[in-house]
């Protein structure tokens, strides 16, 4: 049954899903590509001093809003199939918890997310590897994990705004939190710019998990 | 008594418009239930209190002992739902959608989804999403068919279809439920296709529950008279438990009722009305819905 289930969440995001890898690979063989331009053009301690004393980052650009495009990409393929017809009912219907079905969707999703963050971590890694020492590459791992972790939150928003049945109200309400949640990762992205408050982040972001199970129950009751 | 479904005083209301107040049903096990109604009345309210997506203002409904807001996983698999407009998932194809729910349920029959895929004349491959709301329906039909519940729940199954669909729709119920001692609970408002198929029913308006009873009852007690009248201006009769319902149209007049000839000429001699050709006309099980219901 389990197995069934995320089969038929493959169907929905695969293609997504595959779209995103593809963006990332680009996008990171892009940066690899000018920054071994610049190394080429410029000699290697103008680079060392633009990157560590200056902060700036030869990864930042588009690769800041990867994540927020790929988790909310991730929800729509996910759950607009759901709520629209209110294909959800179908779902919640097949012998399982209701529970149990609503966290191995949100689960697989979120597991899908993670692995396509990995695999982008993993490339920009391995080709930085070249340039840099392990010491630039950790920073590179602290500045970028908030647009990482906000690529989550944004995914998990995103649900609860499908389910959430009123629109009116809860919904606006939502894509209101979800704004100034999300609007500060993406405008600042400086050299290790959340390093001090990355844990709080990661709390906050996990903050958003249950919403999604507060719009399921009003959906179940019948909310309107 | 076995009974599949107990709803029991059952409320609801949208905001402040009441749907309806203290709906009681219980359907028997291997009986066809029909919830009856214009568009608007509640039947999708219902269906959706029955299967847990809707709580109700008060009452309970009870499915297999169970309460219906608290489905156990074992429970959800006996009974088969149909959505209203054959919603499925459109983004499988055939074979997807076999092989997704099949795994779900023990005695899923293969066979039986199959057998109506084929008349179909589609490939496998094909999606949901790209088929005719007619055979949309019958990938529906055959995916309850093969689950084999005990208990199917079907939501407006003619909502779209023409007659031919409607039609094979209703001979595979009969074929397959109706052997094996299926329970069946079926909205529509085409009356028509249900008559002689349903053996129970309830009818709503949109004032709350009419009539709940047995088909046969309903087609046997309730009854239409039609006579001339006289002096159409003299007809000014109100509902009450004995006129259901009345019309007048020129100088044809006509009183729905459960009452007999004897009470209803009674009835209209004690308020003046003079009439003629007094007589009772048989109904179909869609004339006499509309009898009670009105038509508007």
């Amino acid at each position: 049954m389990i197995k069934a289930l995320l089969y038929k969440e493959w169907l929905k995001m695969r293609w997504g899903v595959l779209s995103m890898l593809l963006l990332f690979v680009i996008n990171i063989v892009y940066i690899i590509l000018q920054l071994d331009y610049t190394m080429r053009m410029y000699e290697a301690h103008q680079i060392w001093y633009n990157t560590f004393i200056r902060g700036m980052l030869f990864y930042s650009g588009t690769l800041v809003y990867l994540p927020f495009l790929s988790g909310l990409v991730i929800a729509i393929l996910q759950f607009y199939p759901e709520v629209s017809d209110n294909r959800l009912k179908l779902t919640l219907h097949l012998p399982m918890t209701e529970l149990g079905i609503t966290l191995l969707m949100i689960g697989f999703g979120t597991a899908i997310l993670i692995l396509t963050y990995w695999v982008a971590y993993a490339l920009l890694t391995l080709l930085t590897t070249i340039y840099f020492p392990m010491e630039l590459i950790f920073s590179m791992w602290i500045t970028s994990l908030p647009w990482f972790l906000g690529g989550l939150m944004v995914y998990w928003m995103v649900t609860a705004i499908f389910i959430e049945p009123a629109w009116k109200f809860r919904r606006i309400l939502l894509i209101i939190l979800a704004y100034f949640l999300v609007q500060p990762l993406i405008t600042v992205y400086n050299y290790n710019a959340f390093a001090h408050s990355l844990t709080k982040f990661f709390i906050l972001s996990l903050l958003t998990f249950p919403l999604f199970f507060i719009s399921l129950d009003r959906f179940r009751k019948g909310v309107y | 008594m076995d009974y599949v479904v107990e709803c029991n005083n059952l409320t609801h209301y949208y905001g402040k418009r009441l749907v309806y107040e203290d709906m009681s049903f219980k359907i028997k096990k291997g009986s066809i239930f029909g919830l009856l109604g214009k568009n608007g009345t509640g039947k999708t309210t219902t269906i959706n209190i029955l299967n847990g997506y809707l709580k109700p203002r008060s009452g309970q409904c009870l499915l297999f002992g169970e309460d219906s807001q608290r489905l156990s996983p074992a429970t959800k698999a006996r009974i088969g739902f149909l959505m209203e407009g054959h919603i499925q998932y459109n983004f499988m194809n055939l074979y997807q959608i076999e092989k997704f729910y099949s795994a779900f349920f023990t005695n899923w029959r293969r066979d039986a989804y199959y057998e109506l895929m084929q008349k179909l004349e589609v490939s496998d491959k094909q999606k949901i999403a790209n088929m005719s709301c007619g055979q949309r329906s019958q990938v529906a039909l055959g995916l309850i068919l093969a689950q084999n519940p005990d208990l199917m729940v079907l939501d407006d199954y003619s909502m779209g279809l023409d007659a031919g669909y409607r039609r094979l729709f209703l001979d595979y119920l009969n074929e397959y439920a109706r052997a094996e001692n299926k329970t069946i609970f079926i909205t529509s408002h085409i009356i028509q296709d249900l008559e002689n198929f349903i053996d129970d029913c309830v009818i709503l308006d949109y004032r709350g529950v009419l009539l709940a009873s047995r088909v046969k009852d309903f087609q046997d007690n309730f009854k239409q008279f039609r006579f001339e009248l006289q002096r159409p201006e003299t007809f000014k009769i109100e509902k009450d438990d004995i006129v259901r319902n009345y019309e007048c149209i020129k100088n044809h007049g006509v009183i729905y009722t459960f009452s007999d000839q004897q009470t209803i000429e009674k009835h209209l001699q004690e308020r003046n009305i003079d009439y003629d050709k007094f007589h009772q006309e048989p109904m179909s099980l869609e004339e006499a819905f509309i009898g009670l219901t009105g038509k508007y």
